[in-house]
């Protein structure tokens, strides 16, 4: 009971934080990718913001709170900076140099905002003289603060009986606000294998609908009531309240929460939708079956319905056909020696105009163990056209990852049809994981200048969706652990097909343990936009060889899992402190032999290992972990190449919260090393590299040697050496053999000159 | 030999030189690549310290060999691309150079791997075992003089002179030359066949002549060969003067080998080629030939692949009968025939003691002409006998002769070399796709790798750089040749290459337009290099090796210009350094005096007398009395002075001698002193391989002759441009003046005429 009670404290507390989506108020900054101000220069200039309004939250009230400051050398009476909703003006301020200091609020009509992205846009109009101007002149700028500028939007959550088609706007990640749903099974006490891998499939359903938006994850088990009305007449509501819910089990165990008419329908693998009866704005997922294969079975089905059919608000499943997926699959995965079209990637012909045009950008996936030579590039071959009459200075550049890499010309003023333009791109600069490709067009025109009339309609150029990716031969080799790519890909447990070869390990199976998992699971899928519906999650100790994720508070963890971790736990924890000051232990003052031979070693050290920095152990009693989390990757113990990450806290509810915090608040993106500590508290994550290495792939034999003996040059030398003394020797004797035959009798002249 | 042992072996020796291959093809990174390529450079500097040893030399060829094949990997994997049209086909073109030169390397380690030195079989003591053996010297158009010392010393040979028969074969006096529709012409013919047929009749040689000229040097033998009847056959060119060991050391080898067809010797020459006359350099640097005579010929006689050479080799004549004699598509027909019978199962042997000294082309022509027909005749032989397809040749041979072959398209690679850089610095082409690193770690060490091998191979040999001299020199007129042979193979004809000709001034060789005409774009190359240094920032380091290869080309063709200033050449016989001890007895001043020859030619000697000396006027005589090594015992010989020059400071008297030969024997015996003992030759060769250079100095004392001689050759070009600018000065002022005075004399006949009118 007292569990219970702790746990509903929890979750009223959590809830106290989770957005009803109701009033929203964020800053602009929330709404690009960095948190700089907005800079609009020259005489005239636009920035656009992309504003998600999701349908089942319609915007009722919109208010702009903006602030800005513009430049003390404007002409008052000629300059204004005008914001603009999908196209449609909704404000126009003066910008006046005597007072520079901009605070406004706009009231944006809500009729102009619909469901989806809308595009908020400043647009300025600025000039400093009557007579003639230069355009590009350095006091012509405004700039809007996007952190104390607001917007609030009264957006609650509509009342509606959803139907199956229409999951993508219960789970949409344009809904404000941090997203969690419940996890509801019929069972008490500790969940079972079946619960946890029903749970594990749904959350990542949900997860998959949310894109990139982290959804945290609480577990509840149904409690009874004895209401007679409604969809849920048995089920006691009201801590589902304020939240999405998945109901989860057998018809049988969910015979008493479900209205009689409801549970006849539940003749195979069943998925319903519907209102809760205390919070119409929010909804639950029934999934049930006759027995567990149709539970199993009903999930499966729920976590691949991303097709607006059926549309009805319960659908009986009978039967799911999973194709096989090739290993390292994941949305938008560009393989070795393939060859891609844009189009094939999801990217579409467009055509972009004006000096300033956007991005135009292409998400792809590079499977995360790439081993990538030095020389191996990735070739884009792109057919585009641009614009007649613009300036020498013309270019479309290319980013990687926000990255500048390389840049074509556009500088044939008779403007330029290319069919196979190649530009290729090193390998090794892409990361593991999902990249994004930008191409941005930066085109001048022709004419400027002072009291000149520029045209900007020339400045056009369409990117077509037949350009190709090829990617290069490259092996799957990879050194681990290496928690950064679990975090850009998911790897290694999102390797084979539906992670076959997963299996996640939660000893205490208890709810937040379980809640833990589901949400890292979820987070996984979301990388690489498939779910791990053949990855096992269980209590049960580990008998089978396999990538292995275990989530357990520390009390619960088996001694014998960590004993190749990183960091030893328990009753005597040792665990590894970096040394400050830089790698290497550097001798003060070394004497000139000293010096040669450091100097000998160095020349041959060649490709050195990355000497990890050594660090100091400690070793304590009790636990030591308080209010943090720790996450550990290492080389499985139970089989070779294969890796197991440890997630553990002081305590399940740390645990999950602690879970909540990584998927949720930037920090995901910086695990990285083998050894990773952190807290539920603003960007406090500290990561290591502490255990032993290992290396991850199936590379064929050439690629395996390349591999050593680039890590190891001088063994290879010692080998050619022993190689090309056998075969001299062997020759010689073949030499010898010729000469004794051919040249019995000859005798030979000594000493000659070579 | 236990074949089951070879059977085993050789699978083995296969799957470890495929294991080689595939290591040597693995990719790493760059910087690996170069710390690697480090290591075996400095495991080849410790392994050449024990490469007198067979084993060490191969694993010293082997880890050259080894960076060769990472090279190679890398430059067809990484290098190559398509920017343009026009830089794909020069990228083409020179890659297919790079090709070449990698596999006559390849093929060069092969052929020198084990080189045979064999020592001169003797003679049996019974010589009635001796074979019969006919001298043949094959003559078209050298004078007599030159003819007489030949005949001369072939006839001073020791052998038994009824088992030895020397004879002209005078091409120049046959009956279709005497019966010249050209009454000049049919005159000299006929003037020829007369004197050298008393030339042979006085000196006990025998004289042949043939109806017409068919088949040029062949066709003169083979016509002689129906006429005579030895077991053995020595081929002399008509400058080529036998030592008299010659048929001693050579002729063991055919009676103890009876399947043997083919004794060759080195070919020795006592006058510079135009390269060394003009770079001076013919007393210090080995002469080109010695690469060949020296090193190569030993490994290809190792693989019994010795080729004839044309002279100086004794052959088996019941095998030439086999084949009709000297056998001859090509023109190069005496490396044919060698082919031909070794394709037959016939064995060669080299006996590398030079025993003949012969003349080397005066002029930088006559030395094209010549190496233009043995690139012809060699190509002619690739084309048209393919030794790689050839029935009856061991794969060693096939090898070998295809190495031979294969070698004479360098002119395609040096040309090629040559214009490389331009097509970049100048053009701009795409030709090599590789960033500095790149090449550092993989060009580089496969270059100095290539050189250190050759330097370890040839060093005592060839100094550095003087193959591309040499290669450069030939390449222009070379590759037109190869080229015509390449169109039609059977097209190109046997031209006799001058030799004795005198050159009496200074002079620029006529052949030189096409050095001008490079040497002007590689200065282009390098201007247009360093605009591109500082135009092209991102190119830098592709700037800076491109043009340290036209800055190394630059060199070479400084010292190819140096080469083609012809140095005067007074003497009509060479003089070759002696260092003898004789005595010197003058007739105006009786006793004998010792003295030291410092010099010897047929013509005369240099002699230094210590002491104060009075010497009469130019015609007195002397007797000297010196050791004939050849002969065996002490030899007087009769001497007039020429000229006398007293050191007073050191108290020596040097003294130019001429030898007076009045009779035939004493001819004989001044031939025998000067060029009858070949232990002088392998002393000579031995004191200029002693005198070897490291790579570094070689290219710097190329460098500094070439620079010399080429100042010299500019200002020549100076001076003739000079001249003919003032010829043409003259020639306009001389109109200019009869143009006044005519105009002068119009004026003044119009002035008469009107005044008589008037």
């Amino acid at each position: 009971m007292k569990k219970w009670i702790l746990l509903v404290c929890l979750w009223g507390a959590m809830s106290a934080t989770a957005v009803v989506a109701e009033t929203l108020a964020m800053p602009l900054a929330e709404y690009m990718s960095d948190s700089r101000p907005i800079d609009l220069r020259t005489s005239s200039s636009q920035y656009t913001l992309s504003i998600p309004v999701a349908r089942r939250a319609p915007v009722v009230k919109a208010r702009l709170h903006l602030r800005a400051i513009n430049s003390i050398s404007l002409l008052g009476n000629r300059s204004q900076l005008a914001v603009l909703l999908n196209g449609q003006v909704v404000a126009q301020i003066p910008l006046n140099p005597k007072q520079p200091e901009i605070d406004a609020d706009i009231d944006l009509p809500v009729s102009v905002l619909r469901p989806g992205y809308n595009k908020l846009m400043f647009s300025v109009a600025q000039h400093y003289s009557d007579k003639c101007e230069d355009p590009g002149s350095p006091e012509l700028w405004v700039q809007v603060d996007s952190v104390r500028s607001v917007l609030s939007m009264d957006a609650p959550l509509r009342q509606w009986q959803p139907r199956l088609s229409e999951l993508t706007e219960v789970f949409d990640p344009k809904l404000p606000g941090k997203r969690h749903i419940n996890i509801i099974t019929a069972g008490g006490g500790k969940l079972t294998d079946n619960e946890l891998g029903w749970g594990a499939l749904a959350v990542q359903g949900a997860a998959l609908r949310q894109e990139y938006v982290p959804l945290g994850v609480h577990y509840l088990p149904a409690l009874r009531s004895n209401g007679t009305r409604g969809f849920f007449p048995g089920l006691d509501q009201h801590l589902l309240a304020g939240s999405d819910n998945i109901l989860i089990g057998t018809r049988d165990q969910l015979a008493h929460f479900l209205p009689t008419a409801t549970s006849r329908q539940i003749n195979d693998g069943f998925i319903a939708i519907y209102p809760l009866d205390n919070d119409p704005a929010h909804f639950m997922v029934v999934i049930s079956g006759l027995n567990e294969a149709q539970v199993s079975m009903a999930v499966h089905a729920f976590a691949m319905l991303n097709f607006p059919y059926p549309d009805t608000a319960f659908a009986q499943v009978s039967k799911v056909e999973q194709p096989r997926t090739p290993d390292y699959s994941a949305h938008n995965t560009i393989y070795p020696n393939g060859h891609y079209t844009f189009h094939d990637l999801g990217f579409h012909t467009r055509t972009v105009q004006g000096m300033f045009s956007e991005a135009q950008d292409l998400s792809i996936n590079i499977p995360p163990a790439l081993f990538g030579k030095q020389t191996d590039t990735v070739a884009l071959h792109l057919r585009f056209a641009y614009g007649a009459s613009m300036r020498q200075d013309s270019v479309l550049n290319i980013f990687l990852n926000g990255r500048f890499e390389n840049v074509i010309a556009l500088q044939n003023s008779d403007g330029g049809y290319f069919r196979d333009y190649t530009v290729t791109l090193p390998l090794r600069s892409f990361q593991p994981g999902q990249n994004t490709l930008s191409f941005i067009p930066r085109m001048m025109p022709l004419v400027t200048g002072e009291c000149q009339t520029i045209q900007t309609n020339n400045l056009t150029l369409t990117l077509f969706d037949n350009s190709r990716i090829d990617m290069p031969n490259a092996a799957y080799l990879v050194n681990m652990p290496d928690l950064s790519l679990l975090a850009h890909a998911g790897f290694p447990y999102t390797v084979k097909s539906g992670s076959e070869n997963v299996t996640v390990y939660l000893p205490g199976a208890d709810g937040n343990s379980a809640a833990a998992a589901w949400m890292l699971m979820g987070k996984l899928a979301q990388t690489t936009r498939l779910p791990m519906f053949a990855a096992q999650v269980t209590s049960l100790p580990p008998k089978h060889a396999g990538e292995w994720l275990i989530l357990s508070p520390l009390a619960s963890l088996p001694a014998d899992i960590l004993k190749d971790a990183p960091v030893q736990l328990g009753e005597h924890a040792r665990l590894p402190y970096p040394l400050a000051g830089g790698p290497g232990n550097q001798e003060p003052d070394l004497g000139w032999q000293a010096q040669a031979w450091q100097f000998l070693s160095d020349l041959f050290v060649l490709v050195p290992d990355a000497e990890p920095n050594q660090p100091v152990y400690i070793t304590g009693q009790g636990d030591g972990l308080g209010r943090n989390a720790m996450a550990l990757q290492f080389k499985a113990p139970w089989g070779s190449q294969q890796t197991a990450t440890v997630f553990t806290a002081g305590s399940a509810d740390i645990l999950a919260g602690s879970m909540d915090d990584l998927i949720r608040n930037g920090k995901w993106e910086r695990l990285e090393g083998d050894y990773v500590i952190w807290r539920n508290e603003k960007d406090y994550i500290y990561t290591q590299s502490a255990g032993s290495d290992y290396v991850f792939g199936e590379v064929g034999f050439s690629s395996r040697m390349a591999y050593y003996f680039n890590r190891h040059p001088l063994f290879w030398l010692g080998g050619i050496l022993l190689l090309v003394i056998a075969l001299a020797l062997l020759t010689l004797r073949l030499i010898m053999r010729y000469k004794r035959r051919y040249h019995p009798k000859v005798k030979e002249v000594e000493g000659h000159a070579d | 030999m236990n074949t089951f042992h070879a059977k085993q072996l050789l699978p083995i020796w296969l799957v470890l030189l495929l294991a080689f291959v595939y290591v040597a093809q693995i990719e790493i990174s760059a910087l690996a690549q170069l710390w690697l390529a480090v290591g075996v450079f400095m495991l080849m500097l410790l392994v050449r310290t024990q490469a007198k040893k067979p084993v060490w030399r191969l694993v010293l060829l082997s880890l050259a060999a080894f960076l060769t094949l990472r090279y190679v990997f890398w430059r067809v994997n990484s290098t190559i691309s398509y920017h343009d049209f026009l830089s794909f086909l020069a990228a083409l073109a020179l890659f297919l150079a790079e090709i070449y030169g990698i596999t006559v390397y390849a093929l060069g380690m092969f052929v020198n791997v084990h080189p045979l030195r064999r020592q001169p079989v003797p003679l049996p003591r019974d010589s009635s075992r001796w074979p019969t053996v006919d001298v043949l010297v094959p003559s078209y158009n050298e004078p007599q003089d030159m003819l007489e010392i030949t005949l001369l010393a072939a006839l001073a040979m020791r052998y038994p002179r009824d088992k030895l028969r020397v004879c002209l074969l005078d091409d120049g006096g046959t009956v279709q030359k005497r019966a010249d529709s050209n009454p000049a012409k049919a005159a000299e013919a006929r003037q020829r066949h007369d004197e050298l047929q008393a030339l042979c009749a006085r000196i006990g040689a025998s004289y042949l002549t043939r109806e017409r000229n068919l088949h040029a040097k062949a066709g003169n033998i083979n016509s002689a060969l129906e006429h005579l009847d030895g077991e053995l056959v020595l081929i002399l060119d008509a400058d080529h003067v036998p030592t008299v060991d010659l048929l001693e050391n050579t002729v063991g080898s055919f009676v103890e080998d009876e399947k043997m067809f083919l004794v060759q010797t080195p070919h020795f020459f006592i006058n510079p080629d135009p390269v060394e006359r003009n770079l001076r350099l013919f007393s210090e640097m080995p002469s080109e030939n010695e690469m060949f005579y020296r090193v190569i010929q030993h490994g290809l006689d190792f693989w019994n692949s010795a080729f004839f050479c044309g002279s100086a080799a004794v052959l088996r004549r019941k095998f030439l009968n086999e084949i009709g004699g000297i056998s001859g598509q090509s023109i190069t027909e005496d490396a044919e025939t060698a082919l031909t019978l070794h394709a037959l199962g016939y064995r060669s042997a080299y006996i590398g003691r030079p025993m003949i000294a012969g003349l080397q082309p005066e002029t930088y022509t006559g030395f094209v002409v010549q190496r233009v027909r043995w690139a012809q005749g060699m190509v002619q032989i690739l084309l048209l006998k393919n030794p790689l397809l050839q029935k009856g040749l061991a794969p060693w041979q096939r090898l070998s002769y295809f190495s031979s072959a294969f070698f004479w398209f360098f002119a395609y690679a040096r040309v090629t070399f040559v214009l490389a850089p331009a097509m970049y610095l100048i053009l701009g082409l795409q030709i090599y796709d590789a960033t500095l690193l790149g090449f550092l770690a993989y060009a580089l060490p496969h270059v100095v790798a290539a050189m250190y091998v050759s330097d370890f191979l040839f060093g005592k040999v060839r100094w550095a750089f003087i193959s591309e001299l040499y290669e450069l020199m030939q390449a222009f007129y070379s590759l037109p040749g190869i080229a015509r042979v390449i169109k039609s193979p059977t097209s190109p004809s046997f031209m006799v290459t001058p030799k004795g000709e005198q050159l009496d001034s200074d002079f620029i060789s006529k052949l030189s337009g096409p050095f001008y005409a490079i040497l002007i774009i590689t200065i282009a190359s390098l201007l247009f290099g360093v605009y591109r240094y500082f135009a092209y920032p991102l190119d830098r380091d592709v700037v800076m090796i491109t043009m340290g290869w036209e800055l190394f080309n630059f060199s070479i063709l400084i010292g190819a210009l140096g080469a083609l200033y012809e140095r005067r050449q007074r003497r009509a016989h060479p003089r070759m350094p002696a260092q003898m001890t004789a005595e010197i007895c003058f007739d105006a001043a009786p006793g004998w005096l010792p003295c030291r020859v410092d010099d010897l030619s047929v013509g005369g000697l240099n002699i230094r007398v210590p002491g104060a000396t009075q010497v009469g006027a130019a015609a007195s005589g002397a007797s000297l009395r010196i050791h004939n090594a050849a002969l065996g015992r002490m030899s007087e010989l009769p001497l007039s002075t020429r000229s006398s020059v007293h050191d007073a400071e050191e108290n020596i008297t040097y003294l130019g001698m001429a030898f007076v030969t009045p009779d035939d024997q004493v001819k004989s015996e001044v031939i025998s002193l000067v060029l009858g003992d070949s232990q002088r030759w392998v002393n000579f060769l031995q004191g200029r391989s002693d005198n070897r250079r490291t790579i570094l100095h070689a290219y710097f004392l190329l460098l500094k002759v070439g620079l010399r001689n080429a100042i010299g050759h500019g200002g020549e070009i100076t001076r003739i441009g000079l001249t003919y600018l003032l010829r043409l000065v003259q020639q306009i002022v001389l109109w200019l003046f009869w143009r006044v005075v005519v105009t002068w004399v119009k004026i003044r006949n119009w002035a008469l005429f009107r005044d008589a009118q008037s």
